[in-house]
């Protein structure tokens, strides 16, 4: 799995060499399970900083908001692989009552699942949480934990469906049919795939009798410091009507992150 | 001009037939069109208070009605914490979850819902029920994570283990019968219910109402034409000896009638509701009565009179003033439930009033036109010889004389009845549920009494607290849930609460290691707010969604789960609730009620007042009808005793008994006041011109008595006797708002008409003085 920031940029160098290999091969179109794979392990700086703005808007049009702080930093073990994990930091700044929590992550490699702790300033406690999956809502939001760190390859089996344009962007559109639909609550999912950014823009989520349920999309991309980034996405319950944002503010790559700040142990300083 | 229309009528017999024919039958092409509504919410006005309020509260808390079921296992030592009912349950739930109407992200069961569970230092969250196969492992943990959790105790699991519940969220708009009916089969895939020992039940208000909506239309299908057969064979019975079209007349009016009525209302668009699916047999018992009055003077008429033309004529215009005043009086007193704020109730009694209106018109032109159709009755000359003092007539002129004599002690003896009756209604109590509409017996009764017994109540209030921004995650404000939901729970109807203050409890004990010591409201707004932002992520926001809004945290609701599905308990919990909250008022908190248990509380409140205030206007409107009729107030008043005696005396004995009201017996009302209506007026219209032309007689009022007991007050007997028969049959359907109306009706059926037939003659003799003064006078002028 990939953190929440970095499926909003990509290396063009990768993308050249991934394309590269496949021109090589052929020019064949990657097998579906290549191009999620690939878009999930794919290499998004060394560190990242923003800030995020998290809106929901309720169905009858009252709004919320909780603004972030965001930090990632790429895990120097994982960069030997190419399979790029990230240990990532999210922080409440607002509202007041809830300034402070925190959730860090760090990524694993599947099978492994990714170590999450959360650390709440009114009780300066920390704990490790081990969530069942990750279709959980992000701090009560439309987006999963699984839609905003891409969901992990080996939980579905895909299918190439056709191509597409998107965002102005060729896309791939995949179809990617859930192992364990019980727990996930869906059936099957189709993602766009940016070609040239191998880095997926948008999706949908269908239950077994066709019904969409869920929408992603990306309202918002661009290239910052050669890195495709999505700087707002919209995440839509069809079936409730509730859509949440997510908004990038001041993102900024390669700044420079100590270690430190990814400790579990420092999460109340 | 009523003399012209009649003789045009009787010399275009065949004109009239055909008009009749073709209105019918294009109101009968509507039935193919027809709609059914069955939302219990209608049966406010969209615009009442209480309905906006409810909607309102389900869009805030995202709270629909429940489909509830139980898995009951006995004779497995674990309960229900088995793999064998595991795995069917599971299989249920995912197989329901796909289903039409079935909302998703709401339906709460151990296959559907989340549980955090606390080791040492870490926080997990997981599904109660993970498959179809649980292993030991697997049971040991699900037991654990219900066992001393107050979020599942007696909500998704008994407190005996050996029952589990399942709540399946629908839309407003599934049909829920449907659905329990494929989850019915879901239950038969696994072996149906029974099989290893567990036993199914599907219960609740929601499926109550549906599947009632469905029956009542097969009921009214099958019950109304043995209804109508029944009335035909009691009318062929008394008036054997005229001819088979003229009995069959009456009914082909209230056939008509109904036809009308119906077509009239489907074409207008207006969908049919539990209400207005009684109309027809509302209509087809009103609709014969004035036919049978016809058909007795006619046969009366026609052993004298060997011209049937003449006999006809005379027939029709001499009753021209009591049917129409009897069918407007009813009509009034039908449109009279306009007054009641309560949608299909209106519906219904403007339309029935219509059906009556349609059934007089029907009288005047049908009846006459088709004895002018029939062949001449051949068998006259037997009729001549018939004994014209018949056996019922015998009877009723002794019991008229009966009643002449013993005029006082009658009198006394009757208004002290009345004063006892109407004493007996301060104790009206209205209590009805959904539920109780079945038979004891019926599944869904059987299956939300042991959801009552076992778990916390499927009957649901929502108290919902209002305040400022965040207010919701005060501690103090919490604080007031915990003490107001101990306060309800002492009543032992209420099985159980749930609010955001045990939601808040839990995630305290659960973060601080399970330690049992944490299950409380944290000291800071802060602790309160970074818990439940934690649940968001964590947890499953659709259970925190039931609780509070969780945008502003402005406002939440408190579920009070009620272990009585009537109208009675839960009025008595929302005064407890409201008595609480008036002497424990927190500052800046107001408090509402809904969800569908208030809803049916509220309803069955509205209809009740409603009722009173409808009851009492058209008794005033048929008071006035009648003194204007009869042109004097003293009339108008004996006319209108035998309705207040039939009322009062019908609903005093019910009340005195103890039995409860319901929507039904309270609309019977405006038909009783109706029928006891008509009554008096063909009796003192009949009397009063018979009272006229005995001027010669010494013994005037005793010879008129004799004449209107013996003549009118057959036709009145033969009318309560063939509505009574007709109405019994409801006694055998198997849904107790029509065994209800059956019963009541054939109870008023002979109260009302043994009021005009004993109770008004002791009363006119009694008031002999006042009542014929204005006769004696105007006959003093005259000569």
């Amino acid at each position: 799995m990939t953190h929440p920031v970095r499926f909003h940029r990509i290396k063009a160098s990768v993308v050249a060499v991934v394309l590269g290999v496949v021109m090589a091969s052929g020019a064949q179109v990657p097998s579906p399970e290549q191009i999620m794979i690939q878009s999930d392990d794919r290499f998004e700086g060394n560190d990242f900083a923003a800030r995020v703005k998290l809106t929901n808007v309720e169905p009858d049009g009252r709004t919320s908001e909780l603004l972030l702080e965001m930090k990632t930093k790429l895990r120097e073990e994982s960069r030997q692989a190419k399979k790029h994990r990230y240990k990532i930091l999210a922080r409440v700044l607002e509202p007041a009552d809830v300034k402070g929590l925190a959730v860090l992550v760090w990524e694993n490699v599947w099978p492994q699942l990714d170590d999450i702790w959360l650390y709440l300033p009114a009780l300066k406690q920390t704990k490790k949480v081990v969530p069942e999956n990750f279709r959980n809502p992000i701090f009560g939001s439309e987006f999963s934990f699984e839609e905003l760190t891409e969901r992990e390859p080996a939980k579905d089996t895909h299918q190439l469906l056709k191509t597409d344009k998107i965002l102005g962007k060729d896309a791939w559109v995949i179809k990617s049919i859930s192992k364990t639909p019980d727990v996930d609550g869906f059936s099957y999912r189709l993602t766009w795939v940016v070609q040239e950014w191998l880095m997926p823009v948008k999706s949908e989520l269908y239950d077994k009798n066709d019904k969409l349920l869920k929408r992603f999309m990306t309202d918002e991309a661009k290239v910052l410091q050669n890195v495709p980034t999505r700087i707002k996405s919209t995440a839509e319950n069809t079936v409730t009507g509730r859509k949440s944002t997510f908004e990038l503010i001041d993102p900024k790559y390669d700044t420079g992150l100590s270690d430190e700040l990814f400790d579990p142990k420092n999460l109340g300083k | 001009m009523y003399q012209r229309a009649l003789e045009w009528i009787v010399e275009h017999p065949k004109l009239v037939v055909f008009f009749i024919a073709i209105i019918t039958v294009l109101a009968a092409a509507g039935l193919p069109r027809m709609q059914t509504d069955t939302d219990p919410d209608h049966m406010l006005s969209p615009t009442s208070p209480v309905r906006l309020y409810d909607e309102q509260v389900d869009r805030w808390f995202d709270l629909q009605d429940q489909i509830a079921i139980a898995v009951v296992s006995e004779r497995h030592p674990d309960g229900v914490l088995n793999p064998t009912t595991l795995g069917k349950l599971y299989r249920i739930v995912q197989r329901s979850l796909d289903l039409e109407g079935v909302v998703r992200r709401n339906v709460k069961s151990f296959a559907t819902t989340n549980n955090i569970i606390s080791a040492s230092d870490s926080l997990s969250q997981e599904r109660l029920l993970k498959s179809d196969s649980p292993s030991p492992h697997d049971i040991e943990k699900l037991q654990r994570a219900l066992s001393d959790n107050r979020l599942f105790k007696q909500v998704l699991i008994s407190e005996d283990r050996k029952a589990a519940a399942i709540y399946i969220s629908v839309t407003d708009e599934a049909d829920a019968k449907n659905i329990t009916d494929q989850i019915k089969q879901f239950i038969q895939d696994e072996g149906g219910d029974g099989a290893d020992g567990d036993r199914f039940y599907i219960g609740g208000q929601r499926v109550a109402e549906d599947v009632f909506g469905v029956l009542m239309f097969q009921e009214m299908a099958v019950l109304s034409p043995i209804a109508g057969l029944v009335i035909f064979l009691a009318l062929w019975l008394m008036f054997r000896r005229l001819r088979f079209t003229y009995i069959l007349s009456p009914m082909l009016v209230a056939m008509f009638s109904v036809l009308w009525t119906m077509g009239l209302m489907i074409w207008l668009g207006i969908p049919v509701h539990i209400m207005s699916s009684m109309a027809p047999v509302f209509l087809m018992s009103y609709g014969v009565v004035d036919g049978i009055h016809i058909l007795s003077e006619f046969s009366h008429k026609s052993r004298r009179s060997r011209d049937r033309k003449q006999a006809i004529s005379e027939t029709v215009w001499e009753l021209r003033r009591p049917m129409l005043l009897t069918s407007l009086t009813t009509a009034a007193a039908f449109t009279s439930l306009y007054l009641t704020d309560i949608p299909p109730v209106r519906i219904f009694g403007v339309f029935v009033a219509f059906g009556i209106l349609a059934a007089w018109v029907l009288t005047v032109t049908l009846i006459p036109a088709l004895v002018m159709l029939t062949r001449e009755q051949q068998t006259a000359a037997r009729n001549l010889i018939e004994d014209s003092q018949g056996l019922l007539s015998r009877w009723l002129v002794r019991l008229g004389d009966f009643s002449l004599r013993y005029n006082k002690a009658i009198f006394y003896g009757g208004t002290a009845v009345l004063l006892l009756a109407g004493l007996g209604l301060t104790r009206l109590r209205i209590n009805d549920s959904p539920v109780w509409w079945f038979k004891p017996g019926a599944p869904v009764r059987v299956a939300t009494d042991l959801l009552n017994e076992r778990f916390g109540g499927v009957s649901l209030l929502y108290i919902v607290a209002e305040g400022q921004k965040d207010d919701m995650k005060r501690p103090e404000v919490l604080r007031s849930f915990e003490r107001l939901q101990k306060y309800l729970e002492a009543d032992p109807w209420v099985g159980k609460t749930l609010s955001l203050a045990d939601l808040v409890k839990r995630i305290n004990r659960v973060w601080n290691g399970d330690d049992p010591a944490f299950e409380k409201i944290p000291d800071s707004q802060p602790a309160v707010a970074q818990f439940l932002l934690m649940y968001l992520s964590s947890g499953d926001p659709s259970d925190l969604q039931d609780f509070v809004d969780h945008t502003n945290y402005d406002k939440a609701n408190i579920i009070v789960q009620v272990k009585n599905p009537g109208s009675a308990v839960m009025e008595q919990v929302v005064r407890r609730a409201r008595e609480y909250l008036s002497a424990n008022a927190l500052a800046g908190v107001s408090f509402g009620f809904a969800g569908p248990g208030y809803f049916n509380d509220q309803w069955n409140l509205e209809m009740f007042q409603g009722m009173g205030l409808s009851l009492l206007g058209s008794a005033l409107v048929v008071l006035i009808l009648l003194m204007l009729d009869f042109r004097s107030i003293t009339w108008g008043i004996a006319g209108i005793m035998p309705l207040a005696f039939t009322i009062l005396v019908s609903y005093g004995v019910l009340a005195w008994a103890g039995k409860e009201f319901n929507m039904p017996i309270e609309v019977i009302s405006a038909l009783s006041l109706g029928m006891a209506v008509d009554f008096a007026i063909h009796f003192i219209d009949r009397f009063r011109e018979r009272y006229r032309r005995c001027s010669h007689s010494r013994a005037r009022l005793s010879e008129a008595m004799s004449w209107t007991t013996a003549v009118p007050g057959v036709a009145i007997l033969r009318n309560a006797i063939i509505l009574l028969v007709g109405f019994l049959v409801l006694l055998f359907a198997p849904l107790t708002p029509y065994v209800n109306v059956g019963g009541f009706i054939a109870a008023i059926m002979l109260l009302s008409s043994l009021t005009t037939l004993f109770f008004l003659p002791a009363l006119i003799k009694t008031f002999e003085k006042y009542l014929f003064k204005e006769i004696q006078q105007n006959e003093g002028v005259k000569t």
